[in-house]
């Protein structure tokens, strides 16, 4: 119970960074936090980017040491950091009763569009460096979405409040279902970790038995 | 979703972006290049479309405003990206863009640099076709890229103007206005 409000916590503290370094990119102030924290925490962002233009930019070495800390840690990100899912889920908190049982089966062509979409988004930045093809990659972001919702406040607001409202209806259908980053990050901070420690595990016993 | 469903669906939908990229190779073709006017500091235009993720920093950031979103009909490769549309508002050259990208598809630069060339259109400016004291342009350009001859019709100085825009958003003239930008000489910076 106490780690559930600490994340609840910890995810106010980030949705706060957020919108601070939003409203105070209004403003031609330097910051001790950079303006663009949170894609440079974005690692898909950075695979994307580096495959499609063959260039390492060193802004996306956060998004490294994330990926270095999902494997010791889990996958924090998601359910501590990201602003994106901090708002869902509390929304969710605040909405999503037990009583809503009937929306808690989710749509079976949503089941795992997040592996689908992180498939394509690494094989068109595999294939834009043969072919020219339009960059539709910014549509999925978590933090492209949220960014241009605030920014612009139109079409992409509508977008953004859709999601919310999905989201609304089942339990993180975002993050847990559509979200290419969060299916990347999951695949780094569970299965990944997962297979690591499995490995360690078995190697501990072999040396055991030998 | 069965492997085979899964499949069936990637491949569609790989196949719409091949077709809509129209089977285009790299370097040949010159599809995004109409007239884009990118921010002081923007990477080469084939590289900046992979590499601006269309996160709005920059339009946010921007304290004259002049950063608009390429409409998907203007041009599909480049939607969502920024460009000045100087007629709107003009770039102070702040550069404060190039300090918020985040990929550094705009990178950070501390020196002004050419984004484009004004030109005037001798048929529209008042000072050309009325002979009126219209000198606008000239005050408003932070470069004095703007001269007049004996006549005291304006010139422009094509080495000294960085293609800002100020004198397009400023000129009186209604509806398009006589002096206009174009990404001519424009530097780009390699990624």
């Amino acid at each position: 119970m106490f780690k559930k409000y600490l994340r609840r916590l910890c995810q106010l503290i980030f949705i706060f960074i957020f919108f601070y370094l939003l409203i105070r990119n209004e403003y031609l102030i330097k910051n001790v936090i950079p303006v663009n924290l949170f894609f440079r925490l974005d690692a898909l962002l950075a695979i994307f980017t580096t495959i499609s233009t063959c260039h390492f930019t060193y802004y996306f070495f956060p998004s490294l040491v994330i990926l270095f800390l999902l494997i010791l840690f889990g996958n924090f990100f998601c359910w501590w950091i990201c602003p994106f899912g901090g708002i869902i889920d509390i929304l969710n908190m605040v909405f999503l009763r037990k009583k809503w049982k009937f929306l808690r089966r989710r749509p079976i062509f949503l089941k795992k569009l997040n592996i689908f979409l992180f498939i394509l988004i690494i094989f068109t930045a595999i294939l834009v460096n043969f072919v020219k093809i339009p960059n539709f990659f910014w549509f999925f972001d978590p933090f492209v979405i949220i960014t241009r919702a605030f920014v612009f406040k139109n079409w992409y607001l509508f977008v953004f409040l859709f999601i919310l409202l999905l989201s609304i209806l089942w339990n993180r259908l975002w993050c847990l279902n559509i979200c290419p980053l969060g299916f990347f990050y999951s695949l780094i901070g569970v299965k990944l970790r997962n297979f690591l420690i499995k490995k360690r595990r078995r190697k501990i016993e072999k040396e055991r038995v030998s | 979703m069965k492997r085979r469903e899964f499949l069936k669906n990637f491949l569609f939908i790989s196949s719409i972006f091949l077709v809509s990229g129209r089977y285009k190779f790299k370097g040949k073709n010159t599809y995004s290049k109409k007239s884009i006017i990118r921010p002081p500091g923007a990477i080469e235009e084939d590289e900046f479309i992979y590499k601006c993720i269309r996160c709005g920093e920059c339009f946010k950031v921007c304290p004259s405003n002049c950063l608009f979103s390429v409409p998907i009909n203007k041009d599909i490769f480049s939607f969502g990206t920024p460009e000045i549309i100087p007629r709107k508002g003009g770039c102070i050259m702040c550069l404060a863009c190039g300090d918020v990208c985040p990929s550094q598809a705009i990178k950070k630069i501390d020196e002004k640099l050419k984004i484009g060339t004004a030109e005037i259109d001798k048929k529209r400016c008042l000072v050309w076709t009325e002979e009126k004291d219209c000198f606008v342009c000239l005050e408003y350009c932070p470069e004095g890229a703007i001269f007049l001859d004996f006549k005291r019709r304006p010139y422009v100085n094509y080495e000294k103007c960085i293609g800002c825009g100020l004198c397009e958003e400023n000129c009186p003239v209604i509806g398009e206005s006589a002096i206009s930008i174009s990404t001519k000489g424009a530097v780009r910076l390699k990624i």
